[in-house]
Parts: C-alpha cells; structure tokens; sequence
C-alpha cells in the first residue's frame, strides 16, 4: 500500500503537464506529419490520400532549398555576431564587484519583458525615411537623400540581434561564474601569458554556457518571422515566412506542413548534434 | 585575459554600448507617442497626449487589451495550477522516469513558436474543433508551463525538507502538511510564477496568429495588423502604454516576492519578539530569558 502510493501521487500531479505537452506540442508534430503527406485540393481542403507529392515538389523546385539555406545562414551569422558581441560584456560582468554586477544583470532581463512586437518596431521609427538616424543624417548634413536602412537583411540583423543579444550575453556570463575563477590565475602563475590563459583556460570554462547560448540564439532566429515580415524587404523572404503564407494566406496546409516538418527535421539534427558534442544536461541544469 | 587599464577601459565601453543597444530604442517609441502631429516623425517641438486620448477611444484596441487581460489571467492561472503540482512532484517525490518526463515537460520550450502555432492549430482541425477561444487558452497553457516548473521547482527544492517532516512528526497528513508548511515557504515562487506566465502569454505573437478565431486580435496581434495597414502615433502610444505595463509589472512583482520573504517573515519575527519579551516580564527570569533567545532567532 505504502508503495503504491509512493507512486500515485507523483503520477497523479505530474500527469496533467505531461498531457499538455503531448497532447497540445508533441502530437500536434506528428499531425504536421501526417498532413505533409496527404494531398491539396482547392479552398484549403485537404485530401487525405497518401501521397508524396509535397515532399516531391519541395525537393525538385530549388527556391525552397535556397531559402532553407539562406535561414541558416542568417542564424548562423547571427550567432556568430552574438558570440563576438556579447563575449566582451559578459566577460566585463564576471569581473565586477557583486554588487555593482546584481543591476546590471537586472538589466538584461529588461528587453525581455518588453513585448517583442514593440522591440520590432521600434527600428521602423529609427531606421525608417524619416527615422532617427536619417533625420540625424540629413540634419548634420552628411547626406542630402535618406540612406535605405529599412526592409532589407541589414535591418533584419539589427533586429535579431537585439533580440537574442541578452540570452546570449547571459548564458556565457552564467558559463562564466560557474567555474573558480582561480584557474585563470594558476594558468598565469605557471607562466601562461594573458591571451594564452585567455584563449586555453577562460574560453574552455565558458564553453558550457557559450554553446548553450549559441544554440537558443541559432534556434530562436531559424524560427523567427515576424522581424524578417515587419524589417526585411521584398526580396528577403525566409523560411518561416514562407510557412506562415502556405499555412495562413495560401491556406495550403499539406504543403505547409511538409515545409514546417523539414525544419523541425533540420532542428532535430542540430540539436542531435548538438547533444554528441556539448551534451543535453548542461541545458536542463542551467534552465532550472 | 590580458589584463591592462585600456583593456578595462575597452570592456566597459563596449558593454556600456550594447546596453544602450538594447534599451535605447524603445525609448523614440515613446519618445514619438507624444508627438502630436500625424506624420513626419523627427524632429517634433510640440509635446501633447492626443494619441493617448485617441488610444482610449479606439474600440479595436480597447477589444484587443481585453481578449490579451482574459486569456493571460485564465491561462496563467490554469499552468500555474498544473505546473506547480508537476513541480511538487519532480522536487518531492521519486517519479518513475524522471529523466524522460523531464524532457518532455521541457519540450515546449525547445520548439519554436512558429512549429507549435501550426501543429496545434493542423491538431485542432483535425479532431473537427473550431477555432475559438479555446484554442487560445489551451495553447497558451502549453507554451507558458515550462516556465511556471522551472520557476516553482526551484523554490521548493531550496526548501528544506525538516519543516515538513516535523509537521508528519506531529502527526499532519500529506495534504495538511502540503497546505500549512509547503505552500506558505512557496508562496512567493508560485505568484512570480503566475506574473511571469501571464505576462508571456500576454507577449505571445508568433503562434497566437495561428490560433487566434476570426476578428479575435490581442494586444500584440492588433498591433501588428496596424503596423500593416496603418501607421499613426497611437501604435506609439500603445506601446508606451505597453512598456509602462509590461515593465512595472515584474518590478512590482520582484519587490513583492522579496517583501514576502525578506519583509514579511522579519515582521513577524519582531512581532513574536516583542511578544515573547512582554511574556518573559510576567514569568521567571529563566523561562523569560529563554524566551528572548527564541525571539532573537
């Protein structure tokens, strides 16, 4: 009996948010499966006959491969700038005095509670025609005509990044701190010079925390479609927009989902690989 | 690190940089929602609230604040529901699995928004349901409870276990103990949790446009649709009114959580203090001075 109910109650109060993530996020997966091989019929009816058809069509027209690719390189060059501008920050906040640090960690939580949308476009107001920067422009009379700045990949970067700058810096500032920082100093002691110590010891204790914010950075921005909708421009279509206008405008659901599902493919793939070279658990510790 | 007082200098330039990088830019959103004139943007030499007055009248918005305020409210209250007890469970029990279940608990924050927003609406069409309200919460439920037993479990697990083996001790069962020890200890954790998941379902865009019902907008949905189709300072105005709120909400949380457990209980301390101290006037010398020791602690 006692045994028994050792095992009830856990079940019991565990069980409803079990159900919610399979009911409401890992079967609603297996539908974008399902649908991704049935057929389309005109005004968004679905034909449910096997067929392979979406799968054949997304491998023999290029654009999707070409969109795919340049996703990918969009969040990869997006947190490759993240690393390489959140580092010195989250290497400034290791080294502060606690005091000073606890505010300024505050700090970057701020952008987080702004709602998104807001964060988005705010850049309209500042890089738009007759935004911030080209009024300052023309203003000071360094231009006489308003530099495009607006929808294009440029002001796309300068949105994303906005976005994924903080977890990022936090993720390596908690990489940072979770390692004695003594280390560093034995590495000199012993007569490493200050890029050697840099380089072989500070770089591989924050490797935990940078990797884990490398990956949310990369999986946030493959996702991401209402900055490229409100920033970029006509010719800067990428993947997520791309199945928000099958599955909402076109109402081509098959299809969509078989574009939905090649992400959720690729997504599972890097984070596989993710999880052979950095392993998962660090995640799950870091979250909790 | 090399070290050196430029390389100091450098850092703090640099993070001081990306700070601004971040914050500054929603401060020209606010900045132009006291603009009074209708277009041209920068730079503006009169200052008025006509947006806001116009805001305050607008019907679609007004309708869009309540739809966000409904289902932020019963869906945060639905997850922090759930989301505790699972918590409760993962901290004080042995669940069978508890890596895997782990896992999928944590699942909905590894997909993006964009995947959870078309499978759960594919899902819902599939079992014949139409797009409602529903759908909304249901959604919402699933998206924000990762984040209410992250938050949750970590409180109760710095709870020490001795205060509820002391309460079975003397005799409290499972449910009383949970009721009159763990939730009070937990309390702050559990409210923070509620806050937070009420204001990210009330942030939430991506996948809400898939499940939002026809002519049903949230906040952010409506602002998106008018950064579509119209431009005026009353989506600026908004957004200012949006920042105050989304803002001043986690601050006031945060000093609310530490008056709960910092303030709060040093209260009550003194309280019983002051209360020990008038006992031990009226008692022996010995039972009093031990009395004062208790209070102290």
């Amino acid at each position: 009996m006692a045994i028994a109910r050792q095992q009830v109650v856990p079940a019991f109060l565990v069980s409803p948010a079990v159900l919610s993530s399979c009911l409401f996020v890992l079967l609603p997966v297996v539908c974008i499966g399902a649908y991704s091989f049935w057929g389309h019929m005109v005004a968004g009816a679905v034909d449910r006959t096997l067929t392979l058809e979406n799968w054949r069509e997304l491998v023999k027209d290029p654009f999707y491969g070409t969109i795919l690719l340049r996703t990918v390189r969009l969040a990869a060059v997006t947190t490759v700038l993240a690393v390489l501008i959140g580092y010195g920050p989250a290497y400034y906040l290791s080294t502060i005095p606690a005091k000073k640090r606890g505010a300024l960690v505050l700090l970057l939580f701020v952008p987080s509670w702004i709602s998104y949308i807001v964060r988005t476009m705010s850049w309209i107001q500042i890089l738009g025609r007759n935004g911030l920067v080209n009024t300052a422009l023309q203003g000071l009379g360094i231009t006489n005509e308003p530099i495009k700045l607006l929808y294009n990949d440029f002001a796309i970067y300068v949105g994303i990044l906005q976005y994924v700058l903080p977890i990022m810096i936090l993720n390596i500032y908690l990489g940072l701190t979770s390692v004695d920082r003594n280390v560093v100093d034995a590495a000199r002691t012993l007569g490493a010079n200050g890029i050697q110590a840099f380089f072989r010891v500070t770089v591989p204790i924050s490797m935990g925390g940078l990797s884990a914010g490398c990956l949310i950075c990369f999986i946030w921005t493959l996702g991401s479609f209402v900055t490229p909708m409100l920033l970029g421009g006509p010719g800067t279509t990428y993947y997520a927009t791309l199945v928000y206008e099958n599955i909402l405008t076109q109402q081509d659901w098959p299809f969509g989902s078989t574009l939905a599902l090649l992400s959720v493919l690729f997504l599972t793939v890097s984070l596989a690989v993710y999880g052979r070279l950095m392993g998962l658990s660090h995640m799950f510790r870091e979250t909790r | 690190m090399p070290s050196g007082p430029w390389l100091t200098r450098f850092l703090k330039g640099m993070t001081f940089l990306v700070y601004f990088y971040l914050l500054a830019p929603v401060l020209v959103v606010i900045a132009l929602a006291f603009n009074p004139r209708d277009l041209g943007d920068f730079p503006f030499t009169e200052v008025s609230l006509k947006w806001f007055y116009m805001l305050a009248n607008d019907q679609a918005i007004l309708a869009s604040v309540r739809i966000s305020f409904t289902l932020g409210l019963v869906s945060a209250a639905i997850t922090t529901t759930l989301g505790t007890a699972a918590a409760y469970a993962l901290a004080r029990y042995r669940v069978p699995g508890k890596d895997f279940v782990q896992l999928v608990l944590l699942i909905p924050m590894l997909v993006p928004h964009l995947i959870l927003g078309v499978g759960l609406l594919l899902a819902w069409r599939l079992m014949g349901l139409p797009k409602t309200f529903a759908l909304l919460v249901v959604g919402h439920v699933a998206v924000t409870m990762p984040l209410v037993i992250i938050m949750t479990r970590h409180r109760l697990q710095s709870i020490s276990r001795s205060y509820e083996e002391a309460a079975r001790t003397l005799g409290a069962n499972g449910l009383q103990t949970f009721a009159a020890i763990t939730l009070p200890l937990a309390a702050p954790a559990i409210v923070v949790a509620f806050l937070f998941a009420f204001m990210s379902s009330f942030d939430e865009l991506t996948a809400t446009l898939f499940w939002r019902p026809a002519n049903v907008e949230t906040v952010p949905t409506q602002i998106m649709a008018m950064l579509q189709f119209q431009i005026d300072h009353r989506i600026n105005a908004l957004a200012t009114v949006l920042i105050c709120f989304t803002v001043g909400v986690p601050v006031l949380a945060t000093l609310a959580a530490k008056g709960l457990t910092t303030t709060l209980p040093k209260l009550r301390a003194k309280r019983l203090a002051a209360r020990l101290a008038a006992d031990s006037k009226s008692a022996d010398g010995e039972v009093g001075s031990l009395g004062k020791g208790r209070g102290v602690v």
